[in-house]
């Protein structure tokens, strides 16, 4: 007869595993993907910090600035107004998207209709398309002397509107923006349609015995019934937001001026084309952090208010 | 020779204790039920002679072969799970063939195996289907199958028959009782089904709360219960149980039930408070010619009427409570009173402390 | 009746955004389709010019460009759903030292934007000779899309039934012989998403394109198609053609297999 003791904190060799149960072989089955991963994404990870913290220009050797990169961040125009101008597109790609596809929801009663999965896959296409292929299209529709939105304005006698979009200081933001709209909505809106489809009908039936018109139904069921997927949606759209880079680049290169620079230009502009890498190393991993942030902060207020 | 042994076995979850200081000797070729209700470390048991768990102390034996730290597939055991667990993906013949394919067999003995295996089951005709195009008494066959297939040294069997409808479960239990016999192989059998446990085992091994309460064949189990537990646990409709106070007087001693004495005879060694118990096909309607302990005229709280027979639930003075088996259909309605009696030589005795048997008058 | 009419103002709604969504594709496609050397696009086409497409295809390099493009997105599917289904199973179904660090470890390329990796991975591999190689498209993107599919495979081993691989075990298999002959069959759909997606995110992908091949051989289609718009300022005809070719693949794949990419970006997405 054998005795063994259970295991002790702290380590020692009992074994809580049945017999034969796969153990070391799991690093093996590991390795590969880890391998690949750490060389590719978090070594890179630290070498962009490491970066941030230096002045190089790709040729020379680099030299020690410490934080200089990103307090330049918080105190250089450019930068700053490119970090504003995506907090701008996030109201773009993320709250006209999230509550456009509220609105949308709330308005289709629980009739169902057949043929939904057909209307889902065509609105859920902008978000299939290649971005770069989204951004030609929508050069073409803000093309300023016959682009098809011009010539529908003029078409209805307001001409004094068409203009050249994307070649406006103040107006090629949220031009730019309005194509994020596009793509987004298709996503808050699936989303949402299949949040809601796990709504017990019996909630409805019930706000509707307590004689709530479809106004309060929405406010009382619905959305509350929703929050999961709105914390989702608002995580994916602003995170997208952040990240824009294919859409400016085709567009308006981070024009006309600086009025539609975003980070994710600026990373790109800087390190490949201006010899700035420190700085540009400095915008990306900022860029991570607010991403994270905002991530981060929206899953919390989303918990939170969870029962 | 393929024996179990589980000695001083013993396996913790954390806190808790699921199975406690277990020592149980089945022979080869015997067909071993471990019966119990839910939480009583059945399972555990043959999860751990599996080698699916790790055992906390204590030996496992298949054979004489201490197999405590041998994975699973080198333990020759074979195991039919509650869900039959099949390979959704493969054929039924694939799904026999699986294990045996691991193994290296030749094409020609694994073919020849599943072969027979289908024919001793009657699934020839689905060898070729997938799982999910198979009804659940199917299913269970494939699964039996799969394990008969490998004639491994032990069958290991976790409540194979508890997805199934009442009838066909029937049907399968005789079945299962057939081809162990017909195989001899050693065989250990999960359930919570005492039924099942009685029509299907050489011997029983009764568990409460990870303790062995009891291990015997059905006849003694029944006959002889160790303890109140499975006193009312092995047999249906259960055992009544009672405590009562007892009182010697005139050389006899007698049960007070209330104010009722039931005279037991001279002999007897019966403590001052006892719990009796007695089983439903040992009370009677009382009949002054039958010969029964009594009359206990007792108030009807339910009637369960069977059909081959009636049971009545009864209250007897003291606050006893009783079943009764009557043959037949009887008329009875609650808060009615009932006369009846108990059959001489069938109360069972167990003291009040620790709830151990003590004899039977 | 009611619900008829619910119905029906459901069409219409429903409707009518699915016109918004589609304008702009319906719009190139009609652009394709005109007569060449169109200045202005989305007009209604006079005729159906199919010849802008093979124009596009040959004198456009479009065909060079959608080789590129497959050679890349196959690859990284095909290394990022082994690699991941192996990762996968060892988080899912193995209890190792460190598991739940490593895989947060993984986690942490869910939430890294490209953005953050693009300057480094760029001076490294042009020091070690890789930039101008399809290798500087395929490894970066298999590292990332491996952080999403270990997440993805793990959370469906984690959900198979636990019998199933206790009679495997018992069977005899090895942990190898398991994951392959038993549960990889057993997750197709699973794993056919995790593909889909992958392949969506790989085919679209542009920056590190745009960053790591200067050789107009190795151009994928997203970086060709922005080249081409860079250099045919007036002739959207053949633009659109080659916005068309290098969007079919992708919205090809995508309304075929469309339930497995929503259900897979939607599951994923509230896991996530």
């Amino acid at each position: 007869m054998r005795l063994r003791r259970p295991a002790r904190l702290g380590g020692g060799a009992a074994r809580v595993e049945p017999p034969g149960a796969p153990r070391h072989v799991a690093y093996l089955y590991l390795l590969p993907a880890l391998a690949i991963y750490a060389a590719f994404v978090l070594a890179p990870l630290g070498h962009t910090i490491w970066l941030s913290l230096h002045q190089w220009d790709g040729l020379t050797p680099a030299t020690w600035v410490g934080l200089d990169n990103y307090s330049e961040i918080l105190h250089d125009g450019a930068l700053r107004s490119a970090f504003e101008h995506s907090f701008v597109l996030i109201v773009f790609y993320a709250v006209l998207p999230v509550s456009l596809a509220l609105v949308l929801v709330g308005a289709l009663s629980r009739a169902s209709v057949r043929g939904q999965a057909g209307f889902r896959t065509v609105l859920f296409l902008p978000q299939v398309i290649p971005m770069v292929v989204v951004a030609v299209i929508w050069r073409m529709i803000y093309a300023p002397g016959d682009g098809p939105l011009n010539r529908a304005l003029r078409g209805i006698g307001l001409d004094s509107l068409a203009r050249p979009w994307l070649g406006d200081f103040d107006l090629a933001l949220p031009a730019v923006g309005v194509v994020g709209t596009w793509v987004m909505s298709g996503l808050a809106f699936v989303l949402f349609m299949a949040g809601v489809q796990k709504i017990p009908q019996s909630l409805y039936d019930a706000a509707r015995v307590d004689g709530a018109g479809p106004l309060r139904e929405f406010f009382a069921v619905t959305l509350p019934n929703l929050r999961g997927e709105i914390a989702v949606a608002l995580t994916l759209t602003t995170i997208a937001a952040l990240r824009n880079f294919d859409l400016v680049y085709i567009t308006t290169q981070g024009g006309p001026g600086d009025s539609t620079s975003v980070p994710a230009f600026q990373v790109y502009n800087r390190a490949f084309q201006l010899g700035q890498i420190g700085s540009a190393a400095a915008i990306g991993f900022t860029l991570a952090c607010v991403i994270f942030v905002i991530a981060f902060a929206i899953t919390r207020i989303a918990d939170r208010g969870q029962t | 020779m393929a024996t179990v042994t589980f000695e001083q076995v013993t396996k913790h979850f954390g806190e808790t204790t699921a199975l406690a200081e277990l020592s149980l000797a089945i022979e080869d070729g015997e067909f071993m039920v471990l019966v119990g209700p839910s939480g009583s470390g059945k399972t555990t048991a043959l999860r751990l002679l599996a080698g699916l768990e790790a055992l906390t102390s204590g030996t496992i034996r298949i054979g004489e072969r201490v197999v405590d730290d041998i994975a699973p597939r080198e333990r020759d055991i074979a195991m039919v799970f509650q869900d039959y667990a099949l390979y959704p993906q493969m054929s039924v013949r694939q799904n026999l063939a699986f294990g045996l394919k691991i193994r290296k067999l030749s094409r020609a003995e694994i073919r020849r195996r599943c072969d027979e295996t289908a024919e001793l089951l009657g699934i020839e005709a689905l060898l070729d289907r997938k799982p999910r195009a198979l009804s659940g008494g199917q299913r269970q066959r494939v699964a039996l199958g799969r394990a008969l297939v490998r004639e491994p040294q032990v069958f290991l069997m976790d409540e194979p028959l508890s997805n199934l409808d009442a009838k066909l479960r029937a049907q399968t239990r005789s079945e299962i009782r057939r081809l162990q016999r017909e195989v001899g192989t050693t065989t250990v059998y999960v359930t919570h089904d005492q039924i099942e446990a009685m029509t299907l085992g050489d011997r029983i091994a009764t568990m409460r709360d990870g303790v062995l309460e009891q291990v015997g064949d059905p006849d003694s189990v029944y006959e002889q219960p160790a303890n109140t537990f499975v006193a009312s646990f092995i047999g249906s409709p259960a055992m009544s149980l009672a405590r009562v106070r007892s009182e010697r007087r005139n050389g006899g001693v007698g049960l007070m039930l209330g104010e009722l004495r039931i005279a037991l005879g001279a002999a007897a060694d019966v403590p001052a408070e006892v719990i009796v118990g007695v089983r439903p096909e040992h009370t009677r309607l009382w009949d002054s010619e039958a010969g029964l302990l009594g009359p206990i005229d007792g108030r009807v709280d339910y009637v369960e009427a069977l059909g081959r027979e009636t049971l009545i639930g009864v209250s007897a003075p003291g606050g006893a409570r009783f079943v009764v088996e009557a043959e037949g259909r009887v008329r009875a309605e609650p808060g009615e009173s009932l006369r009846f009696g108990l059959r001489k030589g069938r109360l069972y005795l167990f003291d009040v402390a620790d709830e151990r048997a003590i004899g039977r008058l | 009746m009611i619900a008829r009419r619910e119905q029906f103002v459901n069409y219409l709604i429903l409707a009518f955004f699915s016109l918004v969504a589609l304008y702009p594709v319906l719009g190139i496609l009609s652009t394709a389709l005109g007569a060449p050397g169109e200045s202005a696009g989305f007009h209604l086409p006079s005729g159906l010019h199919f010849s802008n497409f093979s124009d596009a295809w040959t004198q456009g390099h479009f065909s060079s460009y959608l080789r590129s493009s497959a050679i890349v997105a196959l690859s990284v599917v095909a290394i990022s759903t082994v690699l991941s289904i192996l990762s996968g199973y060892a988080f899912g179904l193995m209890r190792f030292r460190g598991a739940t660090a490593l895989f947060y470890v993984f986690l942490l390329g869910l939430m890294v934007p490209e953005e953050a990796l693009i300057v480094p991975l760029y001076f490294d591999l042009r020091d070690l000779g890789l930039t101008d190689t399809y290798w500087a498209l395929i490894l970066p993107q298999v590292a990332l899309s491996v952080a999403f599919g270990t997440f993805w495979m793990r959370a469906f081993f984690v959900s198979t039934p636990r019998s199933l691989l206790e009679a495997a075990r018992i069977d005899g298999a090895s942990s190898w012989t398991t994951l392959w002959r038993v549960l990889v069959p057993f997750g197709r759909p699973a794993i056919l998403t995790m593909m889909v997606l992958v392949f969506m995110w790989t085919w679209n992908e542009f920056l590190l394109a745009l960053v790591m091949v200067s050789n107009e051989s190795l151009r994928t289609a997203p970086l060709g198609l922005a080249f081409f718009q860079g250099q045919h300022t007036s002739d959207l005809t053949l633009l659109a053609a080659g916005a068309v070719i290098v969007a079919t693949p992708v919205v090809v794949v995508y309304i075929f297999l469309q339930r497995h990419f929503i259900r897979g970006m939607l599951t994923g997405a509230v896991k996530g």
